[in-house]
């Protein structure tokens, strides 16, 4: 939204004054255009421009996400998505918190962890996903487990540097308080690492749900993932695209939710 | 509440690359029970490195530094430093009573309701009043040292360590805070000792002032500063003898350096 | 009385419990099958449907893969006994150095009239052949399986160099549009989406490899790992028995809505897209020497590095 905003503002000169109305306005043609490509869609689809069994008319994409609200497959298949998801981030979340601090701050264990983690982070995701299966099977487990490693190295990163980043000045301020090292990590280290902490926290967020659903379709039998790929197996596109809409509209919602609880829980982002 | 502290024949040597770098050699120092004890000396002659020995921060290579009867090797109780770097020596994340109230955070939850009033007066004391919930970023830089000074009031000081604390801030704050500092020093009789560059801000706060030579740096005179108390930012700084030890002191720090520095 | 209500309140949901646990444990045996949700595995839920399974003391819990990509891994992984797959991956994995079993056959091309699986080009493409194919490219689904063999083999047969033919890996559903927007030059697809691309006009069908080049051809196989099948020698024999029973229903109901209904309940396509497709004969008996000679292709493409002992893969039970 802001960057219509934006727009708005070197589109036009003088934009003081009714800048209120012209955003609206702004805002307007970003809905117009939209609409206009909507309305290309449909009418491709429709009138035969685009020969293709994958290229159902927007308002059938809109019948199915509609009719699959008062009862279908699609919202449990979101449901048990979002529950991996949602397990997984927590657990690699965690975890790399707990491992980026741990390294942050000490040498021997930076020495005798990190090349491995280095070593396992660029494996893409779907080549890990057969061999995993002999050792942790098919079913929940390998998906929350693919969750939390994809969400694990964005905190984990983003912690170690954190820590890494932290001004002396703080840490010889708890010192000379006479603040124990348990404490010290408490009530200073950590907070002082929240912002990076956070910034991982919110790639990974936006990671998640797309991890999640690749594992599904590769290892799926449940979950959006495994839904993705049977109605496109099943010929039935318009179920197809309206799950992606609901992914999308899930994605959305996940990154403004995220925006507002970190504006309310870690309000000194950026201010120091 | 004060402590006498003492430096006795300091030396502090770092490696860097395989050979020695000598900081400062052999430095004997002492600060009276609530003394106004300032440190000058150029830039980069370790005059922060002899206030965080003094703070338990960084031990000495030779020597020791004396604290009562006591050796210190650890940051020891009633030692407050207060940082240049005041923005970064706040925690950015506790509004500013939090960051006051941290050193006491140890206490037992039934004193929690009385230490706060008390946080709440030094934060009156230096002229805070109603920013209590506010967060350090919020807060002009003059401000956010005077929430730096409250911290320290709040752990009750036996000997305040002043590393530059004014030199981030415009010439008008840091002398108000100047004048804040001299006022808690005299209200409070801790041990006080300030390291500044600034020749006419160490005569300003000091009862005594310790002049250091470049590197390798030691101990090249003591002054007696002498001006009567309670000092004032107009009067103190127009009288004669205040700026007859500025012409000293300052010819004292630019002997050593290059000769062609026209002083202030 | 606090201590009576707890009591009470334990024993109630102990008789909740209970009737769970002696229902699933002592009369069923749980059966996990990993499967992928195509026509070829309507015998098993038509056995599942009937209740032939159920008969036999099994319950089975089936896990759909959409690409088959889980299920021999899986398998060997332990969390399956079954995983339904084709003739080469069964090899493939063997060759491997993995104990699999094939216990029950899958699919059986025996029919032309119902071989829906073709080689299709755009009808004014000019290919014809194999030959015709030298420099273009070709979409298999996976590389190094069963359609890639087959359309090396058709290519070979019509007097093409399958070295000089590019292979491209598309999943079926996009092969169609690749196909329309020349983004592949030939494809070899099975239904229903060679069905639906060949409802609208501007394909063409070049051949049927199965059943041209090996008629009776066993592709789909039933498959369990060599310990699984010690441990549990009953269980094997059971689930062979009542998929077979499930076949033969299958066969006799070929073009019935039922059978119809039962596919659509489990791959979600569309009853009208079955029932434009024939449906072929569901196999009762693996043929050795079928399969013999899918070996021996693979041999010759490379895929094998030599013939393997197929009485030590093929189980008895699918004899």
């Amino acid at each position: 939204m802001s960057t219509i905003g934006t727009i708005g503002e070197i589109s036009r000169t003088g934009a003081r004054t009714n800048r209120a109305a012209q955003l609206i306005g702004v805002r307007l043609y970003g809905l117009l255009l939209i609409l206009v490509l909507l309305s290309l869609w449909e009418l491709s689809a429709r009138l035969g421009w685009v020969v293709s069994a994958y290229w159902p008319p927007v308002t059938a994409i809109l019948r199915a996400a509609v009719g699959e609200l008062a009862g279908g497959d699609m919202l449990d298949a979101l449901a048990s998505t979002l529950r991996r998801a949602a397990i997984g981030y927590i657990v690699g979340s965690v975890v790399g918190v707990v491992l980026g601090i741990l390294l942050g701050k000490s040498r021997v264990l930076r020495l005798a962890l990190l090349p491995l983690i280095e070593i396992i982070r660029p494996i893409p995701t779907p080549a890990v996903i057969p061999p995993l299966i002999l050792f942790l099977g098919v079913d929940d487990a390998l998906k929350i487990f693919i969750v939390s490693l994809a969400s694990f190295f964005p905190v984990f990163t983003n912690t170690i540097s954190g820590v890494a980043a932290i001004d002396d000045t703080l840490i010889q301020t708890a010192r000379t308080f006479r603040i124990g090292w348990l404490r010290t990590l408490v009530s200073v280290v950590l907070p002082a690492t929240l912002p990076a902490v956070t910034a991982g926290l919110r790639t990974a967020t936006s990671l998640t749900l797309v991890v999640a659903v690749l594992a599904e379709m590769i290892a799926g039998s449940s979950g959006m993932g495994y839904y993705l790929v049977q109605m496109q197996y099943a010929l039935r596109p318009d179920l197809m695209y309206a799950a992606v809409l609901y992914l999308a509209i899930v994605g959305y919602c996940l990154n403004r939710a995220f925006i507002v609880l970190e504006a309310r829980f870690v309000p000194w982002i950026g201010k120091t | 509440m004060s402590e006498r502290l003492g430096f006795e024949h300091v030396t502090k040597v770092y490696e860097s690359a395989g050979a020695d770098f000598v900081a400062f050699d052999d430095i004997t120092l002492e600060a009276s029970p609530s003394e106004f004890l300032a440190i000058v000396g150029p830039s980069g002659c370790g005059k922060s490195t002899l206030l965080k020995m003094a703070a338990g921060l960084i031990p000495p290579t030779k020597g020791k530094v004396q604290l009562g009867g006591n050796t210190v090797s650890a940051p020891p109780p009633g030692v407050i430093y207060l940082f240049q770097q005041y923005a970064k020596s706040l925690f950015a994340w506790r509004t500013v009573i939090d960051n006051v109230m941290f050193p006491l955070e140890g206490a037992p939850r039934s004193q929690r309701a009385e230490l706060r009033a008390r946080c709440e007066d030094y934060l009156r004391q230096v002229g805070l009043s109603g920013f209590e919930n506010s967060y350090p970023w919020q807060l002009s830089g003059g401000m956010q040292q005077r929430v730096a000074i409250a911290r320290a009031l709040a752990a009750d000081p036996q000997v305040l360590l002043l590393d530059e604390p004014f030199s981030a801030v415009d010439a008008l704050t840091r002398m108000e805070l100047q004048t804040l500092v001299l006022q808690l020093w005299e209200r409070r009789k801790f041990t006080a000792i300030l390291v500044t560059h600034d020749v006419e801000e160490a005569i300003f706060l000091a009862d005594r002032v310790a002049v250091l030579s470049a590197r390798p740096t030691s101990l090249k005179e003591i002054i007696d500063v002498g001006l009567p108390r309670p000092r004032d930012q107009l009067a103190t700084r127009e009288d004669p003898r205040f700026l007859k030890l500025r012409h000293h002191l300052t010819t004292s720090l630019l002997a050593k350096g290059s000769g062609h520095v026209v002083a202030a | 009385m606090r201590k009576t209500i707890l009591s009470a309140g334990l024993a109630l949901m102990g008789l909740m419990i209970l009737p769970h646990l002696s229902a699933s444990a002592a009369e069923l045996e749980k059966v996990r099958v990993s499967i992928i949700p195509i026509n070829d595995v309507a015998p098993m839920f038509a056995a599942i449907q009937n209740g032939y399974f159920r008969e036999l003391g099994l319950e089975i819990d089936t896990t759909p893969s959409t690409g088959g990509a889980t299920g021999i891994p899986g398998l060997v992984g332990g969390s399956f006994d079954i995983a339904y797959g084709n003739v080469v991956s069964a090899l493939l994995a063997s060759q491997q150095g993995l104990d699999v079993r094939v216990i029950a056959p899958g699919t059986k091309l025996t029919d032309k009239d119902t071989d829906t699986t073709p080689v299709l080009a755009l009808s004014d493409s000019g290919i014809k052949t194999g030959k015709d194919l030298e420099g273009k490219t070709f979409a298999v689904n996976t590389r190094n399986n069963v359609i890639w063999l087959y359309a090396r083999t058709w290519v070979k047969a019509t007097g093409g160099d399958p070295g000089k033919v590019t292979f491209k890996e598309v999943p079926f559903p996009q092969v169609e549009d690749a196909l329309r927007q020349k983004r592949v030059d030939a494809a070899f697809l099975v239904a229903p989406f060679s069905i639906i691309a060949m409802q609208k006009p501007g394909i063409s069908v070049l051949a049927h490899p199965y059943t041209e080049l090996q008629l009776g051809v066993d592709v789909g196989q039933w498959i369990t790992t060599g310990k699984l099948l010690a441990e549990k020698p009953e269980t094997m024999k059971k689930f062979v028995a009542g998929l077979r029973k499930g076949a033969e229903w299958y066969n006799a109901n070929r073009s019935s809505d039922a059978l119809i209904s039962i596919i659509t309940g489990y791959s979600k396509t569309d009853a009208s897209i079955l029932k434009s497709i024939a449906l072929p004969a569901a196999p009762l008996k693996s043929d050795l020497d079928q399969i013999k000679r899918t070996m021996d292709l693979m041999v010759d493409s490379k895929l094998l590095s030599k013939p393997l002992d197929l009485s030590k893969i093929i189980d008895p039970l699918a004899l």
